[in-house]
């Protein structure tokens, strides 16, 4: 039993050994975090708008539309506030001296987004649980995340991100099957309502909005476009407490809002799936238009600050934003 | 609990030490497996744990009033008793709501809607073999072939042993419960091999089936969208997903005996390696194959009483072999395939035998013959496709999704583009890993054993490819998930 044990411990040692070496090694590879915290360390300066969001930003928005100012897609095929807010706007801030705005991207399901999934959506030798763990998000393990191997499993670890690898499935063609499987109960497919995440993730998103008007940054939270074959996936309540709660940070911290989620002008071809636009043309048209809806908003608060009767003005375009996403009832009709 | 999670790593080396300090005292032991047995399986659903007490209440008493009883009479009605009660339980949870909703969908067919409403009942996790393990017990006693007996802690932990209690190997009475009633003496030598099949368990669960199972389910969740090439590479996918998923556990079952110095049996060997399906079903699932034969088979008439009956006889071991597995029609519906693939066989073997005798007196000839390589190769090659369309069967959810991949199979249909081909790389290394191991270790006793001389004689290289598959467990493993034998 004594040699057993012994040895096991010296294998342990020199195991621990060789995977702590994988995992420095693992850690000067590239993935897309490090490039784009990369290049925002590097290019701070420059950027005056960084649009944050998940892979409907990441692959959705294509900053060449962009003519407003100089910007920056910081999005991650995921999203969870708790790591935007540490991981992404924290270790960015103190390198965009130049940073004006933030455009917040917020679907319907984003704040039902898994806090623990996020972290690690295995057990199985979970090293940060097993070593890291400190109630506080942080990055995984890069030489873990390595097993990434369908690559949007674990966006915020080191791993390699593919391009192609956009959406739950792909194909919109897909999605449309998924719903028929639903209905015959033989394949769930969903992005349900999870209150648990919901509270966490407004939480973080309130201590953001907070944060950022403390810096005296702008902060535009925008809904990104969903296939109207979305609704059958039972989203109304998703769709009134999201925007319950943009109502509350408009209130709160004077956020502005812009709602794309039922934008005009996109057909089934600028769809990948019910929730991402196509890198290619849903991106352009997307982007495009969050241009233009800027550009309106920008212009406008010009003429508040010129005119103080631009300020009932402003109120009433605000409603109109509100009052222009998506009711449920109406989507349904 | 499963064997792959964080909860397991830190409960395993806790009973392991526990265990070895109440090394003097083996009732001490015992009744620390059994309350670590009962913590394990509480843990998936604390509320059947009373079940599984009831079980072995159940058969203990049944042993020992056996015991204490010569009339047939008497003896057969405990017997029958036993029998209806465990079965009566399994049929319950297992296939109760199965059968309602096929009669209900047969009394519509008549214009007839019966009052009913299936149960939604929760299939205790590993049901399927601790009933039969406990059917075992009872007629190997009510047989002669075992003594009752009356060791209560040591029978409990027969029936709980944790590491073979969800998903076998299904242990038969004689030779399990014996290791609980004599004292147990750590040995190097286990206690390696038992940490090495746990670590070869686990590549092939979470490199080969794990990523397996990510293109297997794309592919086969959703026919209706994909090409007629998937079909297959789906089904042969599976065919490497099912046995690693499996075989998998059943290492790790295997070596958590060991390691806690109690010897589990064998439940594979190679089994994609058979000449012909016969020899496949005694490689695979060897303890289930082998209750079948003893509790079944043989009593039915086994080859006894004429070809026809045998061949009968095989097609309702197959037939129920199939629904033990699951109330479902794809299930019942493999396993009379099976049937199928033995009966014909069997009458080929036969009139193989009338045709040339001297040249052909069996099929182990044929392969200690090395001028018939080809034709072994051709078996083997066989073999193995039928089985790949047994587990096209096996993984069909329902009829019609079944017809539907058959159908557009058969049409060459066109669906939408194959998204997941970087998911092949990992199934491809771990399949290729899976069968260059094995086969370079299959006249050893299990796939990592390195005992002897040579080059992985030495320390060295041993432990570069412990490590090596270490690294391969974090690096290549694929998504999560049970395995597939517990919801059996």
């Amino acid at each position: 039993m004594k040699k057993f044990l012994h040895q096991l411990i010296i294998f342990g040692i020199f195991l621990a050994v060789v995977l702590t070496a994988l995992e420095y090694c693992a850690r000067l590879s590239p993935d897309i975090y490090g490039r784009k915290i990369g290049h925002i360390k590097e290019h701070g300066a420059e950027i005056e708008t960084l649009f944050v969001g998940s892979s409907l930003t990441a692959y959705g928005f294509d900053p060449e539309y962009w003519t407003l100012d100089r910007g920056y897609n910081a999005g991650f095929p995921t999203i969870c506030f708790p790591l935007v807010w540490e991981r992404l706007i924290k270790a960015t801030l103190p390198h965009t001296p130049s940073l004006k705005r933030v455009v917040l991207e917020l679907s319907y399901f984003h704040l039902d987004s898994s806090v623990d999934s996020i972290e690690m959506d295995t057990e199985w030798l979970n090293f940060k649980r097993l070593f890291f763990e400190n109630g506080k998000p942080m990055d995984m393990l890069a030489f873990s995340s390595l097993s990434n191997m369908n690559y949007d499993r674990f966006p915020w670890s080191r791993g390699y991100m593919r391009v192609d690898s956009v959406g739950h499935v792909g194909g919109l063609e897909t999605a449309k099957k998924q719903l028929l499987w639903n209905d015959r109960k033989e394949v769930e497919w969903t992005l349900g309502f999870v209150p648990e995440n919901r509270e966490v993730n407004k939480c973080a998103l309130d201590r953001i909005c907070a944060d950022l008007r403390e810096r005296g940054i702008e902060i535009v939270i925008v809904t990104t476009p969903v296939h109207p074959l979305a609704d059958q996936l039972d989203v109304e309540r998703q769709l009134s407490d999201t925007l319950e709660f943009v109502r509350e940070m408009q209130r709160k911290h004077g956020v502005e809002f812009i709602d794309l989620y039922r934008m005009e002008g996109l057909t089934d071809d600028d769809f990948y799936d019910l929730v991402h636009v196509t890198s290619d043309s849903g991106a352009r048209k997307f982007s495009r238009e969050l241009n233009r809806r800027m550009r309106e908003l920008v212009e406008m608060k010009a003429s508040r600050v010129d005119t103080p009767a631009a300020d009932a003005e402003s109120e009433t375009m605000s409603s109109a934003t509100l009052a222009g996403m998506s009711n449920p009832v109406n989507l349904a009709s | 609990m499963t064997f792959t999670s964080i909860a397991f790593m830190v409960f395993m080396p806790v009973v392991f030490l526990l265990y070895w300090l109440l090394r003097r005292n083996y009732r001490a032991q015992n009744v620390l497996l059994v309350a670590a047995s009962y913590f394990f399986y509480g843990w998936f659903d604390w509320r059947y744990m009373g079940l599984l007490a009831g079980y072995t209440l159940c058969s203990y008493c049944s042993g020992l009033l056996l015991g204490r009883t010569r009339r047939t009479g008497v003896r057969k009605a405990i017997l029958w008793t036993v029998v209806a009660l465990n079965l009566g339980v399994l049929c319950i949870y297992k296939y109760l709501d199965f059968f309602t909703a096929k009669f209900i969908r047969l009394a519509a067919m008549f214009g007839l809607q019966p009052d009913w409403v299936t149960l939604d009942l929760v299939l205790p996790i590993g049901i399927s073999f601790f009933t039969f393990q406990a059917l075992s017990y009872t007629i190997d006693v009510y047989r002669g072939r075992m003594a009752p007996h009356r060791g209560v802690v040591s029978f409990f932990a027969f029936m709980s042993f944790f590491p073979q209690m969800v998903a076998g190997p299904i242990e038969r009475a004689d030779s399990l419960l014996p290791q609980f009633c004599r004292p147990r003496r750590f040995e190097y030598a286990e206690g390696v091999m038992g940490l090495r099949r746990i670590l070869w368990g686990l590549f092939k669960k979470l490199v080969v089936a794990d990523n397996c199972a990510v293109i297997v389910s794309s592919i086969m969740n959703v026919p209706d969208i994909r090409s007629w090439w998937e079909f297959p590479l789906g089904a042969l996918l599976f065919t490497f997903q099912i046995y690693a998923d499996f075989s998998g556990y059943c290492d790790i079952a295997i070596g958590c005996g060991r390691l806690l110095g109690i010897r589990l049996s064998e439940n594979f060997r190679l089994p994609y390696f058979s000449r012909n399906i016969r020899e496949f079903w005694q490689r695979w699932h060897i303890t289930l194959q082998l209750w079948f034969r003893d509790y079944l088979y043989i009593p039915l008439g086994g080859s006894r009483r004429g070809l026809g009956r045998m061949l009968v006889n095989i097609m309702i071991v197959f037939g129920l072999s199939g629904l033990w597995h699951g109330a479902a029609t794809s299930y019942v519906l493999w396993g009379l395939y099976n049937g199928a693939l033995l009966v014909v066989f069997t009458l080929f073997r036969r009139w193989r035998k009338r045709q040339i005798p001297e040249v052909m007196p069996g099929e182990e000839a044929v392969a200690n013959s090395s001028g018939n390589r080809f034709l072994t190769g051709l078996g083997i090659a066989a073999t193995f496709s039928l089985c790949v369309g047994g587990w096209l069967i096996f993984r069909s959810q329902a009829m019609s999704q079944l017809t539907l991949m058959v159908s557009r199979t058969l049409t060459l249909a066109q669906g939408e583009p194959f998204t997941k081909a970087m998911g092949l790389i990992p199934c491809v290394i771990g399949i290729a890993i899976l069968l260059t191991v094995e086969i370079a270790t299959r006249n050893r006793g299990y796939a990592l054993d390195f005992s002897g001389h040579g080059l992985m004689g030495r320390r060295a290289v041993r432990w570069s490819c412990y490590i090596l598959l270490v690294c391969l467990l974090i690096t290549m493993r694929g998504v999560p998930g049970n395995f597939i034998y517990f919801q059996f």
